[in-house]
């Protein structure tokens, strides 16, 4: 994972499970550090749920097949005792400025995602309320396959600031798979705002 | 109509079209009975009390000016109403008021509650939350034992209601919680995970088998609703408690996350977002 990168892109599967060699369950949620076809990772976690596994390397191994090295990370059940929330933060030096919903049309299925806009900021008021959320309306019946409403989304609002800002979209999850989107406009480590939204 | 040709009318498992135009016809009811006679319940005269607390992560629609808005809603379907909404139909419902202008929150609700009680063939209550305030606390387990760390036997392939036993000279007071609850949907065969917690007074449960019980539903097709109350009605014949509340709590489908609760008393009812929800 890159540390000091504008962009970040993660995917979070919380319906993780597979099979001790002894039967038994066992669970995980899985993040994952690049963009990945969300329809095939389904049905690969679906392809390992009920396979056993001699131990947790053994299962990396095989994710490693599909994600490749060292793009994804697991948290085992007992690393979760509480979810803290993007919009529960408390950061140093910038702000959670704006927390929207948002929802588009999805290119492929035709089918809409609905999810979260955050933008973060040091300086306070960088968009005023009717542009951001004219911008955000905009989007609401058009197609788009994730990355690219990104993407315009980043660009509308970048034109409309020279104010240092990121953004971070969150499309609430499909199939047990949630997507945040990081983007920024300045030379920053956007990996500290790794987290889910309330709604994702 | 039998439940497999009923069943095979309803939108689950089939390419839909996503209708952003409020459309109440797009509920699909399917009645309770036939499971629970199946598993040998008096569906004259239910042995629980309960809900369905659905909460619905997607719902979006338009003000009258045509400004969107988003909030969570939360569903409550009572046990004892004739029918369950399927849940695909009902996020096919949900979508539908995305591009539908109201006067106001009211409206919605009144509009939803009437929609749904006529659905579920008994009122059902509807309200309709800011993100923030009502969804932001999550736990990472439900609260009580966790026993998954106890050691299990092979699995078995389907559910196995001998597993459970109790110890009759042992009465006691407690709450078991497993996160190992998954079980396949009815139509599609897709998994669905969940999270069980047994809240009893009685005999003691031997908590190594009930895991092994809860495991046992892993590859077992059917309803959330139906699972748990296959659960309930189990552990009530064969282990005799005076107490039983059971309360599961899945992961969301078509941003939907569904938490039945059944049990012989009166209870408020809790509704705690766990770390997978």
């Amino acid at each position: 994972m890159n540390n000091t990168t504008n962009n970040l892109d993660i995917i979070r599967a919380y319906e993780l499970s597979w099979l001790a060699t002894s039967g038994k369950p066992q669970l995980g949620l899985l993040e994952i550090y690049q963009l990945v076809d969300t329809w095939r990772l389904k049905n690969f976690l679906e392809s390992i749920n009920n396979a056993e596994f001699a131990n947790l390397n053994a299962l990396i191994a095989t994710l490693e097949t599909f994600l490749g090295t060292n793009k994804f990370k697991i948290f085992t059940h007992e690393q979760f005792t509480k979810v803290n929330f993007l919009e529960q933060q408390n950061l140093t030096g910038i702000k959670l400025q704006y927390s929207l919903g948002i929802r588009f049309i999805c290119k492929l299925t035709g089918q809409p995602y609905i999810g979260s806009v955050n933008v973060l900021s040091v300086n306070n008021q960088i968009f005023t309320d009717v542009v951001i959320n004219r911008i955000i309306t905009s989007l609401r019946n058009t197609e788009y396959l994730p990355l690219d409403l990104v993407d315009a989304l980043f660009t509308q609002l970048q034109a409309q600031t020279t104010d240092e800002f990121v953004l971070s979209v969150h499309l609430n999850r499909r199939g047990g798979i949630s997507q945040q989107f990081l983007r920024s406009n300045y030379a920053s480590d956007v990996s500290q705002f790794n987290c889910r939204s309330v709604l994702e | 109509m039998q439940d497999q040709e009923l069943l095979a009318a309803s939108p689950l498992g089939k390419t839909n079209v996503y209708t952003d135009q409020y459309d109440a016809s797009l509920l699909f009811a399917i009645c309770r009975d036939g499971n629970r006679v199946n598993i040998g319940i008096d569906v004259k005269s239910l042995p629980f009390k309960g809900v369905d607390i659905w909460n619905g992560f997607d719902f979006t629609w338009l003000d009258a000016h045509g400004e969107p808005h988003f909030g969570v809603l939360k569903i409550l379907v009572p046990c004892d109403s004739p029918n369950l909404i399927e849940s695909k139909s009902l996020k096919l419902y949900l979508f539908s008021f995305a591009n539908t202008k109201f006067e106001n929150i009211s409206k919605i609700i009144n509009l939803m509650q009437q929609d749904l009680s006529q659905a579920a063939g008994k009122p059902v209550t509807v309200s309709l939350e800011d993100q923030l305030t009502s969804f932001a606390n999550t736990s990472a387990s439900m609260h009580g034992i966790l026993i998954d760390t106890l050691e299990i036997l092979c699995p078995d392939k389907d559910i196995n209601s001998k597993l459970l036993s109790a110890d009759q000279t042992n009465i006691v007071t407690e709450q078991l919680c497993s996160d190992f609850l998954k079980s396949n949907c009815l139509v599609t065969g897709k998994p669905d995970w969940g999270s069980v917690r047994i809240s009893y007074t009685g005999p003691k449960i031997d908590q190594a088998r009930l895991l092994q019980y809860i495991v046992s539903y892993r590859n077992h097709q059917g309803f959330h609703e139906q699972c748990i109350e296959h659960i309930y009605f189990d552990i009530l014949k064969l282990c005799n408690p005076s107490k039983l509340i059971v309360q599961g709590r899945y992961t969301r489908r078509g941003g939907l996350d569904i938490n039945p609760i059944r049990a012989n008393l009166e209870l408020k009812y809790e509704n705690i977002r766990l770390f997978r929800q």
